[in-house]
């Protein structure tokens, strides 16, 4: 599977301990990443339709005074975050051995 | 004072950012927008408001509601949409809030995206222009005329002009707009009023008379104006038992097609012609009997 965008890597990760919505999502993301993500609606409007074309994710009623979308992380979505998070770990392990070690030599 | 403004413009698809910006400009001078197009939007009066425009070009959204809840949420206020796919959307200015918070694409893949959906209809139509610019040459190649010249390379740069287009917001070269890519643009309208014009000043002129042989009468003559230089075509058809030579002269009396020889004649001839007094001249046989009917039709395209 190729990588996730970061948009999508954040999106996923904000719905793991719960459904949020969009404004929820990328407020998430903005604080999770310290301010670095911020995931325009545009960008949301995308890749949130892509990730429920493909299952990783699916709208989920939300309480009748909220009128806002709410979206939930289904079973295969969480398989691709967790495998993301994986490589991503294994990315920066990698990292660390090479830099790491140097940083320690120096 | 006017409390509504309309503004007559159109922006390339490739100068969005260009067209969003002057929006902005627009507000902040107190002109808001009320429903923007292609060709025509319309403004209103409201100095103390302050937005953020932002397009987004969509042409093929599946959940319209979830499209437009979903800017909403981040405060995007949805203002119009085209016919073509272009959506416009405006967010109350705050000056405290970073430039991201105007920002409706913040990744490289969005953005990708979303230019990836107009260069593909761009190509396209930027192809078909081509096509249509073959298809036009060739038209003008077999019957040659100013107006065909014109609208050919109408076609030909209109398709140039877009295949250029759709390659710089593919490219998301979108930011420094380019003066030349927007002078052949309107250079292309130029040409196509300008075909239209000289298509309608264009002479189309013609005669159906019969002309009865008298050898005292001398030869029959036909004359018409020319206004515009242009390439024409003089159709000629001839009914009658004699033989016949017919001439086209210009004011100088130089000869500018002939056709003879024959009865029942039909023919054409292609002439480029100077603006001037063009006679068609009807001369029969020296030996045609007296009385001698024919029919002569001319037309001049």
């Amino acid at each position: 599977m190729e990588p996730l965008t970061e948009s999508y890597f954040y999106i996923l990760l904000c719905l793991y301990r719960g459904p949020s919505h969009g404004y929820g999502i990328m407020q998430d993301a903005l604080r999770l990443s310290e301010g670095r993500v911020h995931i325009g609606s545009g960008t949301m409007y995308g890749a949130t339709g892509s990730m429920m074309k493909k299952g990783w994710i699916e709208e989920c009623p939300a309480p009748d005074t909220d009128r806002r979308r709410l979206y939930t992380l289904t079973d295969k979505g969480r398989e691709v975050l967790l495998a993301e998070a994986d490589r991503l770990r294994s990315l920066a392990a990698a990292a660390e051995n090479i830099i790491g070690g140097e940083d320690n030599e120096e | 004072m006017k409390n509504k403004k309309h503004r007559y413009v159109m922006y390339p698809a490739w100068e969005y950012r260009r067209e969003a910006e002057d929006l902005n400009k627009f507000s902040e001078e107190g002109w808001q927008l009320e429903k923007g197009g292609c060709f025509h939007s319309v403004f209103y009066r409201d100095e103390n408001a302050r937005y953020r425009y932002a397009l987004d070009y969509n042409q093929s959204i599946d959940d319209p509601v979830r499209y437009r809840d979903t800017f909403a949420e981040q405060g995007w206020e949805f203002v119009s949409d085209t016919f073509n796919g272009w959506h416009f959307f405006r967010k109350k200015y705050d000056p405290a809030l970073p430039p991201a918070e105007y920002e409706i694409y913040t990744d490289e893949q969005s953005v990708r995206d979303m230019a990836g959906r107009w260069s593909r209809l761009g190509t396209t139509l930027g192809a078909i222009e081509l096509a249509v610019t073959v298809l036009n040459a060739w038209m003008a190649f077999r019957e040659p005329s100013v107006t065909g010249i014109l609208i050919t390379l109408a076609c030909l740069m209109l398709g140039i002009v877009i295949l250029t287009g759709a390659r710089r917001i593919r490219r998301q070269d979108t930011d420094r707009p380019r003066k030349s890519l927007r002078w052949c643009f309107s250079l292309v309208f130029l040409l196509l009023a300008a075909g239209l014009v000289y298509s309608f000043f264009r002479v189309h002129a013609d005669s159906y008379s019969e002309y009865v042989y008298d050898p005292a009468a001398g030869p029959w003559t036909w004359s018409f104006d020319v206004h515009l230089p242009d390439f024409y075509t003089l159709d000629a058809e001839a009914d009658t038992d004699a033989n016949v030579d017919i001439t086209v002269t210009d004011k100088d009396g130089k000869v500018r097609a002939v056709f003879g020889g024959g009865q029942d004649l039909r023919a054409k001839a292609a002439m480029f012609l100077m603006p001037g007094t063009y006679d068609v001249t009807v001369q029969y046989a020296p030996d045609t009997p007296d009385g001698t009917a024919g029919m002569f039709r001319f037309e001049v395209d």
